[in-house]
């Protein structure tokens, strides 16, 4: 199975003042393609510095980052990849139409096609009212939905999440988890971070537990949790060990 | 800066309105707001006062000593302005009034935005009106200054207002007295300049003594001058206070009219506090090459 | 190019959003219907005031509008984080930095272009005498000179943080537009150091006053010739290149450390 993502040994350190601070320590990945990879860490972890040294934001001191089988500083592997980030910021004096208008274009797109994906992900993302609305007026929740959109306006083949259900209510989150299951049914391979571990349990194929810049337990969600035991305590366990 | 200079200029307008002399306590002192605000009050009048000579000289600037010439910037920019040293002529002239009007309301105490603001009111623009009131409000800023008297009994008298114009010589002459620059060439000039129009008004009115005391004292003042000689002794032989006084005044006027105006634009530059009447002085304006004697 | 002109409608977009120009709008007409209605005198007849004030106003609104415009896009992005949201696409940098560049000219330019159109609607008003010619010529120039500006000012925010960057740019501007034309004429008055000084900057700062053809349509002069106008253009867009070319430079390599953004 060919693979979405290989990290090896990656390794990123700020300074912090004078002291150098170790974020990321031989971080070592692998996500097949088609799967959903749940990245699961407590808060300070190094999960959203993994995921920006994914996308290139950061340059790390060792080790090297393959997206489907590309260097990732090279612009034409984020054509095929899409990225949310946690607490998604965008443009709030765009509409949400004309924000998913705006980053079809930068795939190169033709103005009918940018139309009709945007048209389609509006629908899917159940905004039709809302999408000629500037988006600084949209709710926390509706916000998230127009960021996931954009992040899907290109069909990418790896989506990375980080924490895409934080701050949402139930019914928020499930509308995100179902569309992260119908992500994969259409054979996109997802990485997303998360907090709420019942819901990685509930999707996921693989989980990758990271812990003070560590990867601390990774394979298929079924292996590493075995027997009774949740991964709630699974985790707790394997954190604090 | 455009936002600083309308800041400085709205700010000073209320400060002097409100009265300059507020700024300085009675011991004299002055703040250092005060001292700020007259510095910055008078450098946007003489800024205003720049651009009412660059509308003088149709967009020329003033000429400056320059390290050196001849840079592709240098060229470039000479190239985008004008050259020509030329003046503004007839209705054309009126053009510099709003930059004089504003450097007059800019900085108050200098007289000599009102005096050269009212002369081209006065005589280009044939508003003798509005230029007396623009001196009515310069005596009001400046009361004891001999220059605005001298310049508004000037327009009287070549209206034909001649009691005006005699008060308001009388009153320069007396401001002169007291004026703290009497002592310059420019200042003597401008005595003997009053003294001759009031002689010539005394002449004309018939009061022959009062004519010779003022012609004398400008002979005291220019002992060479042969021609006030003459006269005074063509008064004291007798000769009736001549009928031809106003047409000599007016023709003295016409000269003095005609002399500025072919100077002003150059004789601004180098009035200073002072005043003179232009044919007096040298000219400021570097490639102006007008005569000034 | 695509990517560039999207990044460039994001800018105008935002720009269009705001207040800011709107406000510096109303703010000339404000003064432009104050000149109009001062009848200095009850004299009548003079317009060329109006014209010379309303330009400065222009010129000092289209330079706060560049240079606050290019000065707080990419630190702007950074701080709300949406440059995330723009680099994880395929979007190189150098894509990103022209289209910056390109955004914030547009706006600045289309900004100062309607300032003299209400410059020259209400000096008409006022019965001045205009030459076309000359008045687009003015306007060209000062749109190339806004490029300049709009490039010094993302060559600056490429690395530095926003307050910084942009008082280094209006100072530099600043410098630009009053001390450095001037400098031969300090010069005259310095020696020594201080002229070794003045002459360093004289060569090193951006000459802005060749730009600048108020004067020729103030007082009513023609249009000036093809030549000064190609070379001015030429120096202009020489200078543009290079300072877009220095933000490219700050930025491509820029990494971006979590705990150092907004």
């Amino acid at each position: 199975m060919e693979l979405a993502l290989e990290i090896k040994d990656l390794t990123v350190s700020f300074n912090k003042g004078r002291k150098v601070v170790t974020a990321l320590d031989k971080v070592s990945l692998s996500l097949p393609q088609g799967r959903i990879l749940g990245f699961i860490g407590p808060n300070g972890a190094g999960k959203t510095t993994a995921m920006h040294a994914m996308l290139g934001f950061l340059k790390p001191d060792s080790g090297s980052i393959s997206l489907l089988g590309t260097d990732v500083s090279k612009s034409i592997a984020r054509a095929k990849i899409r990225y949310l980030q946690e607490n998604p910021h965008t443009y709030g004096f765009l509409s949400g139409r004309e924000l998913l208008l705006a980053t079809a274009r930068l795939f190169n797109l033709s103005r009918k096609e940018c139309r009709f994906r945007a048209k389609r992900l509006i629908s899917e993302m159940d905004l039709e009212d809302a999408a000629d609305r500037r988006i600084s007026t949209y709710s926390r929740g509706m916000t998230q939905r127009i960021c996931l959109a954009q992040a899907l306006i290109n069909d990418p083949e790896l989506v990375i999440l980080d924490e895409p259900t934080g701050g949402l209510d139930p019914f928020g989150r499930q509308q995100i988890r179902e569309i992260i299951s119908s992500l994969k049914n259409k054979g996109k391979t997802v990485f997303f971070s998360s907090h709420e571990l019942s819901e990685v349990e509930l999707v996921c194929d693989y989980i990758a537990i990271l812990s003070r810049g560590r990867i601390v337990a990774q394979g298929a969600t079924s292996q590493v949790i075995s027997g009774d035991e949740s991964l709630e305590r699974f985790f707790m366990r394997v954190v604090k060990s | 800066m455009a936002l600083l200079v309308l800041m400085t200029f709205s700010a000073s307008c209320i400060l002097t309105a409100s009265n300059t002399a507020s700024l300085i306590t009675d011991s004299g002192d002055t703040s250092v707001a005060a001292a700020i605000m007259d510095a910055g009050r008078t450098t946007l009048s003489a800024w205003l006062y720049e651009k009412a000579d660059l509308y003088f000289h149709v967009g020329k600037p003033r000429s400056v000593d320059l390290a050196f010439t001849g840079t592709v910037f240098q060229d470039l920019a000479e190239t985008l302005g004008p050259t020509a040293h030329v003046h503004r002529e007839g209705d054309q002239v009126r053009e510099i009034v709003p930059w004089l009007w504003m450097a007059s309301r800019a900085d108050p105490n200098n007289i000599q935005h009102y005096l050269v603001a009212s002369f081209w009111l006065a005589h280009e623009a044939g508003q003798s009106d509005l230029a007396r009131a623009l001196l009515a409000e310069a005596r009001w800023n400046n009361p004891f200054s001999y220059p605005i008297a001298m310049e508004d009994a000037l327009i009287a008298l070549k209206h034909g207002e001649v009691n005006d114009a005699a008060s308001l010589l009388n009153a320069g002459l007396a401001f002169w007295d007291i004026a703290k620059d009497n002592e310059s060439e420019e200042a003597r000039h401008d005595r003997s300049r009053m003294l001759l129009y009031r002689a010539l008004i005394h002449e004309g009115r018939g009061k022959k003594e009062e004519a010779i005391a003022d012609l004398q004292e400008i002979l005291r003042l220019y002992p060479e001058r042969k021609e006030i000689e003459l006269r005074i002794s063509e008064l004291r032989n007798g000769s009736q206070p001549s009928l031809l006084a106003s047409s000599a005044w007016s023709d003295i006027l016409r000269s003095d009219i005609d002399k500025r105006r072919e100077h002003e634009g150059c004789k601004y530059d180098d009035r200073g506090a002072g005043y003179s009447d232009g044919y007096a002085g040298g000219c400021g304006t570097p490639g102006c090459t007008h005569a000034h004697h | 190019m695509n990517a560039i002109i999207t990044l460039a409608g994001i800018v105008w977009m935002n720009m269009l959003r705001r207040k800011d120009i709107y406000v510096l709008l109303i703010l000339l007409g404000v003064v432009l219907v104050t000149l109009v209605s001062l009848d200095v005198f009850g004299l009548g007849g003079t317009s060329a005031y109006v014209k010379d004030v309303g330009l400065l106003f222009t010129w000092f609104f289209g330079w706060v509008i560049s240079v606050i415009a290019s000065t707080r896009e990419i630190p702007g992005e950074e701080e709300k984080r949406t440059v995330f949201t723009i680099l994880s696409k395929p979007v190189t940098r150098c894509q990103y930095v022209a289209g910056k560049w390109v955004g914030v000219w547009l706006v600045s330019s289309v900004a100062v272009t309607v300032f003299y159109g209400l410059v020259v609607g209400v000096a008409l008003l006022k019965g001045a005498d205009l030459n076309p010619w000359t008045l687009m010529q003015a306007l060209y120039m000062h749109i190339v000179l806004l490029g300049v500006i709009c490039a010094i000012g993302l060559a600056f925010s490429a690395r530095m943080n926003h307050d910084a960057e942009a008082t280094v740019t209006f100072v530099l501007t600043t410098v630009s537009f009053l001390v450095v034309p001037r400098v031969p004429e300090f010069m005259a008055r310095e020696e020594g150091f201080k002229a070794g000084l003045l002459m360093f900057a004289y060569n090193l700062f951006p000459h802005f006053e060749v730009f600048d053809l108020r004067r020729r349509v103030v007082h009513g002069y023609g249009p000036v010739g093809a030549q000064p106008v190609l070379m001015i253009s030429a120096y202009g867009a020489l200078l543009i290149l290079f300072f877009v070319f220095a933000a490219w430079l700050a930025y491509r390599n820029k990494m971006f450390a979590r705990d150092r953004m907004g």
